[in-house]
């Protein structure tokens, strides 16, 4: 037979067969005869189950591709994440400050810590306000938590600002509750001490520490930090209470410089007396 | 068309309807019609099995108690996988014949079976075990029996 016969001649033989088969399929899937329905439904559960290792296979495939690009959202999650909470401390830190600014009737200059010296123990910081800003030399620089300490090298746009950690002063103080004045002093790692209150003076934990003015440094009524213990130590001086500062001072990051306290010019009178001799 | 098979599968498919009953010893029940669609199909090709095994699929539907149509799909899917599958093979008896009858008995048992245990809710595997392999292999023993025949021409010969 010709090749182009025994092609047409397959084409029917073909065409031949599927009308049968449809036809026979139509006719059987349309029995009102019992058990076809369940064999509809039959053959809906072996397609089913024949495509169940199908689709495994097409997950395999796509599960690589959507495996990179969640690992690439995670990613872009995570960097998001970490600016978003830089962002939300940032503005607790601001909002404090802002409050702490408007409670207190002495006047501050913001700045922010741009650097800090001996960084384990938090003892000093170069923050980015100097005497173009107004900052003074020694002026306290206090956090809405407490004080911080004081400045004690001003430049044209930086000041250096040494903290109540190290041993280069002391902080005039007292008890808020009794109103009882002694010095504060670092006393090593995470310890400062309350030292010259007299033996048997009424003092508790968790006492209020604050500044006394008194040292013409630091304004009264600074907070600063709590009575944390019985006393470390009693002398011929008097007792010695540890205390713990409200400030971290390994954390801090945005400050307030003190201005326009208004001391009280201590030449002021000898000042006056020379004018009028001079007269 | 030709008129000798016309006239043999019109008498095969009287005697289904008539014999079929008496012949069947258990459940195992013998099918003259699968055998000869594959015999046309061998003999004459994919077309004609097709057909035959359509016409005569759906007659034995249409007077048993199966679902119209189920024979008819089993029958020309037979009488054409025949064709295409052996094309000028020698007609000898245990390839193709008894080889094509044997399969097309056993799944054509295997969809009976189906049906007959989904509709009257039967274990389906105690079914076909004691029914339909036993039907199967009686169709084809009675193929094999008609082979060897003196009613079998021994033509032999590619179609």
């Amino acid at each position: 037979m010709p090749l182009r016969t025994r092609q047409v001649s397959g084409n029917v033989e073909w065409t031949v067969y599927i009308v049968c088969m449809a036809v026979a399929l139509v006719l059987l899937l349309t029995s009102p005869k019992p058990g076809v329905r369940e064999i509809k439904d039959s053959t809906a559960d072996l397609v089913g189950y024949a495509a169940t290792p199908l689709q495994l296979v097409r997950k395999v495939f796509t599960v690589w591709s959507d495996f990179d690009l969640l690992q690439k959202h995670a990613l872009e999650l995570s960097k998001e994440n970490s600016q978003l909470r830089d962002a939300y401390m940032e503005n607790q830190r601001l909002r404090s400050m802002l409050s702490l600014r408007e409670r207190t009737s002495i006047g501050t200059i913001p700045a922010s810590v741009i650097s800090a010296v001996g960084p384990a123990l938090g003892g000093q910081y170069r923050i980015n306000a100097g005497r173009a800003q107004g900052v003074e030399l020694n002026a306290a620089v206090i956090t809405p938590f407490g004080l911080v300490g004081k400045t004690v090298e001003v430049t044209d746009h930086t000041t250096l600002v040494q903290t109540l950690v190290g041993n280069n002063y002391g902080v005039a103080v007292m008890l808020e509750r009794t109103r009882m004045r002694g010095i504060l002093r670092w006393a090593g790692p995470d310890r400062w001490t309350l030292s010259g209150l007299p033996t048997g003076v009424d003092v508790k934990p968790g006492d209020l520490v604050v500044t006394s003015g008194l040292g013409a440094v630091f304004p009264m009524s600074l907070r600063v930090g709590v009575v944390a213990e019985s006393p470390s130590a009693i002398s011929t001086y008097g007792e010695s209470w540890t205390v713990q500062p409200f400030v971290d001072f390994r954390t801090v990051e945005e400050v307030f410089v003190v201005t326009n306290i208004g001391w009280p010019d201590p030449y002021a009178g000898l000042r006056d007396q020379a004018v009028e001799a001079d007269k | 068309m030709n008129g000798k098979l016309l006239v043999s599968g019109l008498i095969l498919l009287i005697l289904q309807a008539g014999l079929g009953p008496l012949l069947t010893v258990g459940d195992a029940r013998p099918s003259f019609i699968l055998p000869f669609v594959v015999y046309v199909g061998l003999k004459s090709g994919p077309m004609w099995g097709t057909l035959y095994g359509f016409a005569l699929g759906i007659a034995i539907d249409a007077l048993g108690s199966l679902p119209l149509g189920m024979s008819a799909l089993a029958f020309c899917t037979a009488g054409f996988v025949s064709g295409k599958m052996a094309p000028g093979e020698q007609f000898r008896l245990w390839w193709p014949w008894t080889t094509f009858v044997l399969i097309f008995a056993i799944l054509f048992e295997l969809l009976r079976t189906l049906l007959l245990a989904r509709a009257n809710a039967l274990p389906f595997f105690s079914l076909m075990t004691w029914g339909g392999l036993p039907s199967a292999l009686w169709t084809t023993g009675l193929a094999v029996l008609w082979f060897i025949s003196p009613l079998h021409g021994r033509e032999g010969s590619p179609r």
